[in-house]
């Protein structure tokens, strides 16, 4: 799993790719810890490339997500594909956690 | 039961003895980070005992009118048999027909039985041990409730101890339980020092046993709480991949193509699609609920469990059979069934 950090208009978005499972969504938890351990307050994950997550995965999206929140921060998800879209609307992640279809609406805003 | 001089007092002393028990299964349901037991079942735990309690008062009544000057060795050796046995009788019930999987709420619901028990015997208690000191009722009281609570909750944690793992519900496996609640009951009744030792023992001992069960149950359930989560969604994954008769499930379905016909195949993978997705939907809720959040209740189950029963309908027994290598069926999976079948009614 490779995981690019890159800024937009003030905001931090990590572009995750390949397959977020036990091992490596440890590896996203600690790139979001730092994220926030930098003051960032307002992070975009794009999941183009994420061809998988699993339970751990979902766990790490609804923490880093929920500590932001706790921070006053904001958390969005965007361009979900394929299983990893499905796992999200199966999980009902997407209740929980708000999901955008582009970068730039997930950008837009907040 | 309950005769009509009943002091006020006494019924202070019933309180006091009462009070920590429920305080005691109130606790209990509070360490379980999950919820899995709602309060009604709590209730339902709560008035099964009781009515066990009154059952339990017509036999030993009984008992005792037909083998007078036996009464010290029924209550030691008799008496923990048939209260034992009339408390399992829920909290197998419940164990056997999936509405609890887990060690955590099990020993909920072994605790609430036993507390509706204590709760009745100690009404019928009012009246012998009327006028009697505090000390006497904290140890006729608040002691053998605990007792009560303690030994129905050991025993039903044990019993799905035994369970965990197998795929069917076999009730070879409750006697361990069931017998350790009647020895366990059995020795309190002994006095072994004095009543001050047995209630001291239960009241330290119990509390003790039971947070090492919901340590160890809430580790367990984290565990298969991922690890289900992940097979049902490798199994989505497959199902839905472009090289999906090259996977396990697929070689194994087109194994089948001569015993039969295309249509039972194809709702034999409907079936196992819809099995995880309802199954992952189940655990994610579980999981969130760990994380301390709340999910609106999902509006599409009740449809999605009855297609999966028109499903198995039409793949039929044989079908079934044949898929059952593919599908994961302990009790656990079925608990998660019927918990999210009862949030639909």
């Amino acid at each position: 799993m490779t995981i690019d950090r890159t800024e937009v208009d003030g905001k931090v978005v990590l572009r995750v790719a390949g397959r977020m499972d036990a091992e490596n969504a440890v590896l996203f938890e600690r790139e979001c810890e730092s994220c926030l351990t930098d003051g960032v307050r307002a992070l975009v994950i794009d999941l183009t490339d994420l061809k998988y997550v699993s339970s751990m995965g979902l766990r790490s999206f609804v923490m880093i997500g929920q500590k932001l929140k706790e921070k006053g921060g904001d958390f969005r998800i965007c361009c979900l594909t394929g299983l990893v879209r499905q796992v999200f609307e199966i999980t009902r992640l997407n209740q929980v956690l708000p999901l955008h279809d582009s970068l730039e609406s997930a950008l837009v805003g907040g | 039961m309950i005769t009509p001089s009943i002091h006020s007092i006494d019924l202070l002393r019933l309180a006091l003895a009462f009070l920590p028990v429920l305080l005691f299964l109130v606790a209990l349901r509070g360490l379980d980070s999950y919820k899995l037991v709602s309060i009604r079942s709590v209730a339902m735990g709560l008035g099964a005992g009781a009515i066990a309690a009154g059952l339990c008062f017509a036999i030993n009544t009984l008992i005792f009118q037909r083998f007078a000057g036996y009464e010290d060795q029924y209550a030691q050796f008799g008496a923990p048999v048939v209260e034992e046995l009339a408390k399992a009788a829920y909290w197998t019930f419940v164990i056997a027909t999936a509405r609890t999987a887990f060690m955590a709420d099990s020993a909920i619901c072994g605790f609430a039985v036993g507390a509706g028990f204590a709760l009745v015997e100690n009404v019928s208690y009012l009246h012998l041990l009327q006028g009697k000191g505090v000390g006497v009722w904290l140890l006729r009281g608040f002691g053998t409730a605990v007792m009560h609570g303690g030994v129905a909750a050991l025993g039903a944690t044990l019993s799905v101890f035994l369970l965990e793992g197998r795929e069917s519900v076999s009730f070879r496996l409750f006697i361990p339980g069931v017998v350790s609640s009647i020895l366990l009951h059995s020795l309190f009744n002994q006095n072994l020092e004095s009543p001050l030792t047995s209630t001291v023992a239960a009241v330290l001992g119990i509390p003790v046993i039971l947070a090492f069960v919901f340590y160890f149950s809430e580790k367990s359930l984290r565990e298969w709480l991922g690890g289900k989560l992940d097979r049902d969604i490798d199994m989505i994954g497959m199902i839905g991949s472009k090289e999906f008769q090259e996977t396990r499930v697929g070689s194994y379905l087109t194994s089948l193509q001569e015993a039969f016909p295309p249509a039972v195949r194809g709702d034999m993978l409907s079936l196992l699609q819809l099995t995880s997705e309802v199954s992952a939907r189940a655990k994610s809720e579980l999981m969130f609920r760990e994380m301390g959040l709340e999910v609106a209740p999902d509006p599409e189950v009740d449809s999605l469990l009855t297609e999966l029963r028109y499903l198995e309908k039409s793949i039929g027994p044989t079908g079934m059979l044949a898929i059952r290598p593919l599908l994961s069926q302990t009790p656990r999976d079925l608990w998660e069934m019927h918990r999210l079948g009862q949030k639909q009614r």
